[in-house]
């Protein structure tokens, strides 16, 4: 079967929140089982240096839908009346459109990111709404304290360490009110997301016309809350831990807090519930197969981003996403992408982004070259006029080796990477204490300012002390920064990225 | 595209245009880089209106007058005098809007 655009009706896009590109087989993983996403890679084109650009979860799922970069404009914040998203585009097209997802940041009031989807099917009550079920009943068996580590949240005195000490106990509490009815993965986030999206595929959804179906689950991010967790069993990749199963950690850097032994094992329940996202995604490709569409669907598999975890390359010091960080573990993600007719089991090299996904949904369903416009009753339509990603269909298709020499990631009014094939570079646009201390989300009420896209006559090119540069093949995890070594090959950086971003700035 | 002012020719040069935009810029600088590329496209959409540009370093003087040292600094040139004039970034449709709004 060779690749014919025409007989591409239909496009899946699995998004797995928070799932680490090199907690992967595909990604040379030899410890983790991941047999179906494995398998899924073997069937598709594996990119090897995907990266997101603005992080986190929410700018991702912006760029994803518009196509267009947010670093330069915005970070957690709304989507505006001016972004146009797949979903705009198809309004009025003969694709049937649908969302199915339990990524509650992508549901925060007014938010708006489900806009313009025809089926929108939210699953509630992972991090973010796990209010919703604060006001039930707790079987007086399941004790927050017995879900975390009493290090984490006591001091020697028997005294909560800080305000996110009862916040961590609360919010164990809102899971622990929904998981006492567990009794299998099968009552996980995963299993729920996957079983409503097979069912719009089997039962709902206009059989005659084509579809674009958004699958978007938040599982694997943190609660840890995989099987072991709810059967008391031993953690298949920790089996020798004898603590507390550890669902949440403090938002707060590791040291002094988390010990390299817990860290350890908040990696092990990590990997398990990976292991349990993978056998979910495994039925959920098996549906798609017994449906008679795996030849005339486009499949886009990715995540958001990674996440750090620890100390050193697991997270450089931090647990969870303390600080505006774009470190490799965070920015570096897995995407893999089945066309039919496309040669299967390949691997690219080239670096791609986050905003390319979009791009080659809409190049597959020939929307690409689509104008604004007005319809017959002069409501106005919507085009792909304003992306800015590429399209990676040259790419999967062998035509090019290569559609970027660079990536860029960061947090918008905070931090700004350029990973390059030899160096990673990241520029701080805050203070170093405000790097070492600032919320991710701190940089979200920032604006960018006449300064920052402006310099004067005589000035040099002003490089922050904190910046970082790292040799990206001998240090790909950015544990050694030589910048004072190479300050040329790191002022090279700067202007190359300032000169991109001030690019997308004016695009 | 651009015909080049200096501190020399500035404000003669300017009193004899009846329309056209300004851009004082740095060499090597990344951000005038990118503001000439928008300018270059407002040109295809606005034919009629000539592009200068000012190099920031050479030409004191004129900064100086213009109360400004940032730059790219874009300047709006109506009827013979500096209209409008704006430092940083703007898209086509910023720059289009900066234009006609003067």
């Amino acid at each position: 079967m060779s690749y014919d655009k025409k007989q591409i009706k239909n496009v899946i896009l699995i998004m797995l929140d928070t799932l680490q590109f090199n907690y992967l087989g595909c990604y040379g993983n030899e410890k983790i089982k991941t047999p179906n996403i494995d398998r899924f890679a073997r069937q598709s084109v594996l990119f090897e240096n995907a990266y997101s650009e603005g992080l986190p979860t929410i700018p991702v799922r912006r760029a994803l839908l518009t196509g267009r970069y947010t670093l330069p404009y915005g970070g957690w914040q709304p989507l505006a009346a001016d972004d146009t998203t797949i979903a705009d585009i198809l309004w009025g097209k003969n694709i049937q459109t649908a969302l199915v997802y339990d990524t509650a940041p992508m549901r925060l009031s007014k938010f708006g990111y489900s806009r313009g989807f025809d089926y929108v099917d939210f699953c509630p009550g992972q991090e973010l709404d796990h209010t919703s079920f604060a006001d039930l009943p707790l079987d007086p068996a399941f004790k927050p304290e017995d879900y975390t580590s009493a290090s984490m949240v006591w001091d020697k005195e028997g005294n909560l360490i800080d305000e996110d000490s009862q916040h961590l106990l609360d919010e164990i509490g809102c899971f622990l009110r929904q998981k006492q009815y567990w009794r299998s993965d099968a009552d996980s986030y995963i299993s729920r997301v996957v079983e409503r999206s097979k069912r719009w595929l089997s039962d709902h959804r206009d059989k005659s016309r084509p579809f674009m179906l958004w699958i978007d689950s938040f599982d694997p991010h943190e609660p840890w809350d995989p099987p072991s967790v709810w059967t008391g069993e031993p953690c298949p990749y920790d089996p020798e831990y004898e603590g507390n199963p550890i669902l949440l950690a403090p938002w707060t850097p590791v040291a002094g807090r988390i010990t390299e032994r817990e860290c350890e094992h908040i990696r092990a329940l990590y990997m398990e519930k990976i292991t349990m996202v993978d056998k979910w995604i495994g039925r959920l490709l098996d549906s798609v197969r017994e449906q008679g569409l795996w030849d005339e669907t486009m499949i886009v598999l990715m995540s958001d981003h990674g996440q750090p975890m620890g100390n050193g390359e697991h997270g450089h010091g931090i647990m969870r996403k303390t600080r505006p960080w774009p470190y490799e573990e965070l920015v570096h993600v897995p995407l893999m992408i089945r066309i039919p007719g496309i040669e299967e089991n390949r691997r690219i090299k080239s670096f791609v982004q986050n905003v390319d996904v979009a791009v080659t949904i809409l190049d597959v369903l020939e929307q690409l070259d689509s104008e604004d416009g007005l319809s017959d009753h002069g409501m106005k339509t919507y085009g792909a006029e304003d992306v800015q990603g590429n399209s990676l269909l040259p790419l999967m298709r062998g035509e090019v080796d290569s559609i970027r020499d660079f990536a860029i990631a960061g947090y918008y009014g905070m931090s700004w990477s350029i990973i390059t094939e030899d160096y990673s570079y990241i520029h701080w646009l805050v203070s170093e204490e405000e790097k070492n201390h600032g919320d991710i989300l701190d940089g979200g009420g920032k604006e960018m300012t006449e300064e920052m896209w402006t310099c004067t006559a005589g000035a040099k090119v002003e490089m922050p002390k904190h910046n970082e540069l790292y040799d990206r093949k001998k240090d790909p995890f950015q544990l050694n920064n030589i910048a004072d070594e190479q300050p040329d090959v790191a002022e090279k950086l700067l202007e190359k990225l300032k000169l991109f971003i001030g690019e997308l700035r004016t695009t | 595209m651009f015909t080049e002012l200096s501190d020399t020719n500035f404000a003669e040069t300017i009193s004899t245009i009846e329309t056209g935009i300004v851009i004082c810029f740095k060499k090597l600088c990344p951000h005038c880089k990118n503001m000439e590329k928008v300018l270059e496209k407002f040109a295809k959409k606005n034919a009629g209106v000539p592009l200068f540009n000012l190099d920031s370093e050479e030409n004191p003087k004129t900064m100086e007058g213009l109360k400004t040292d940032r730059i790219p600094t874009i300047l709006v040139i109506k009827n013979g005098t500096v209209a409008a004039q704006k430092s940083g970034l703007m898209n086509p449709k910023e720059m289009i809007a900066f234009y006609e709004g003067v």
